[in-house]
């Protein structure tokens, strides 16, 4: 155990500590990282007290001092996407505290400079979404090539919809299911317009890989045999959402195009 | 025999995509891609060719999951920032796809069916990922420790 330093600032380390962990939340991290880096960090402060409760929405942690206050801070977390980069930029500073290698000013000064950080630009996402489905389509064993060129019919749509979507403040829910319902309408009529043997379900299961949900599903089971039983449901719960909007999507968008006579 | 190489670089360009996708560095991404090459390759080898199967499924996400291991511990980052895009070829989006498919051709039988084999594709992923990471073991026991 270490010993207490009294050079280090209490509520500072409790502030960068909240900092990190709220960084390393919103950026996609496991449950268990993101409490095993805030009891790190606490622990530096030489207090043994130290607690903290994480759900894929907020953080409550809490630092019980015997000389002098108690402090507990909650903070709610609502924006969450996957940016590994910040996970593996924060782990690192979190490290390098830890081994005193660095600052807690020089940390605090880090942290928010991870925070601010954009990742790749728009334009680099978009091309990407444009792509994903023609790679998903080659890796299920697709190799037509009319259809390899609908996917990227498909992959316009993903990206353009993207552009879209970022500048409306839509629900979640129904960001994704617009995205579902224009693939598979696209790709349903793209496929009678140009090759009608081309294998329209491929083409749609190909598209929709970028939405589905695999990700949370799999975190969620992670998590719950891990024994984090309340953030394996709550993941849980937020797949099963995604995949009905991906699900039902792609039911109107075939639906739509069998209106079609 | 074309076909296959098409698959193979198919398992690439996803794992990299999605990992450029998740904001990783462009050289981990790359990384991230060999990883899939590899994991696509047994999943052909142990599906013999054809669709994968809950059994490839399983063998393909246990690479993965070892190798995002061993590449975490070289260049010193998290388990992460790999498992995940790595995964994200695997993810059973088709079968989603197929049980929506059943329900609006009126077929709620198939869909069940596919409902269940959509868990078990699931299933089979954490399971993999689990084991290895139980055997690899990172996961310190913070609670014990502080109380």
């Amino acid at each position: 155990m270490q010993e207490t330093k009294p050079s280090l600032d209490v509520k500072a380390l409790f502030s960068v500590t909240l900092l990190a962990g709220e960084i390393l939340l919103s950026s996609g991290a496991e449950i268990y990282r993101v409490e095993d880096t805030i009891h790190r960090l606490l622990r530096l402060s030489g207090i043994e007290a130290a607690e903290s409760f994480v759900t894929p929405t907020c953080i409550i942690m809490t630092l019980r001092d015997p000389d002098s206050d108690t402090l507990t801070t909650l903070r709610r977390v609502t924006d969450r996407e996957h940016n590994l980069a910040r996970v593996a930029q924060v782990n690192k500073v979190a490290r390098a505290l830890c081994d005193n290698k660095i600052s807690l000013e020089e940390a605090s000064g880090t942290l928010e400079e991870i925070k601010q950080s954009k990742g790749y630009p728009e334009w680099a996402m978009m091309l990407l979404l444009f792509f994903l489905p023609v790679c998903f389509y080659m890796l299920f064993g697709g190799q037509d090539i009319a259809s390899g060129l609908i996917c990227l019919v498909t992959g316009t749509w993903l990206a353009l919809i993207r552009k879209v979507m970022i500048r409306t403040s839509l629900v979640r829910f129904f960001h994704d299911l617009i995205r579902a319902a224009g693939v598979a309408f696209l790709a349903s009529v793209m496929t009678r317009i140009f090759s009608a043997d081309s294998n329209t379900n491929l083409i749609i299961i190909s598209s929709i890989m970028p939405l589905v949900p695999g990700v949370s599903i799999t975190t969620a089971i992670r998590d719950l045999l891990h024994g984090d039983y309340q953030s394996g449901t709550a993941r849980g719960v937020e797949a099963f959402i995604i995949a009905t909007a991906v699900a039902v999507g792609v039911g109107a968008g075939l639906f739509l195009f069998r209106m079609i006579p | 025999m074309d076909l296959h190489i098409l698959v193979l670089i198919g398992g690439f360009l996803t794992a990299a995509g999605a990992a450029l996708l998740f904001q990783v560095p462009v050289r981990q991404a790359m990384l991230c891609g060999g990883i899939g090459v590899l994991a696509s390759f047994l999943n052909l080898l142990v599906s013999r060719g054809s669709e994968a199967t809950v059994l490839s499924t399983f063998a393909a996400s246990l690479l993965v999951a070892v190798l995002s291991h061993a590449a975490a511990r070289i260049v010193k980052m998290p388990v992460t920032v790999f498992l995940i895009p790595c995964i994200f070829p695997f993810v059973p989006g088709a079968g989603m796809f197929h049980i929506v498919y059943s329900l609006i051709e009126s077929r709620p039988a198939d869909a069940t069916m596919y409902f269940f084999s959509t868990m078990e594709f699931a299933g089979a992923i954490a399971l993999a990922i689990f084991t290895v990471d139980t055997i690899f073991k990172k996961r310190v026991k913070v609670h014990t420790k502080c109380t």
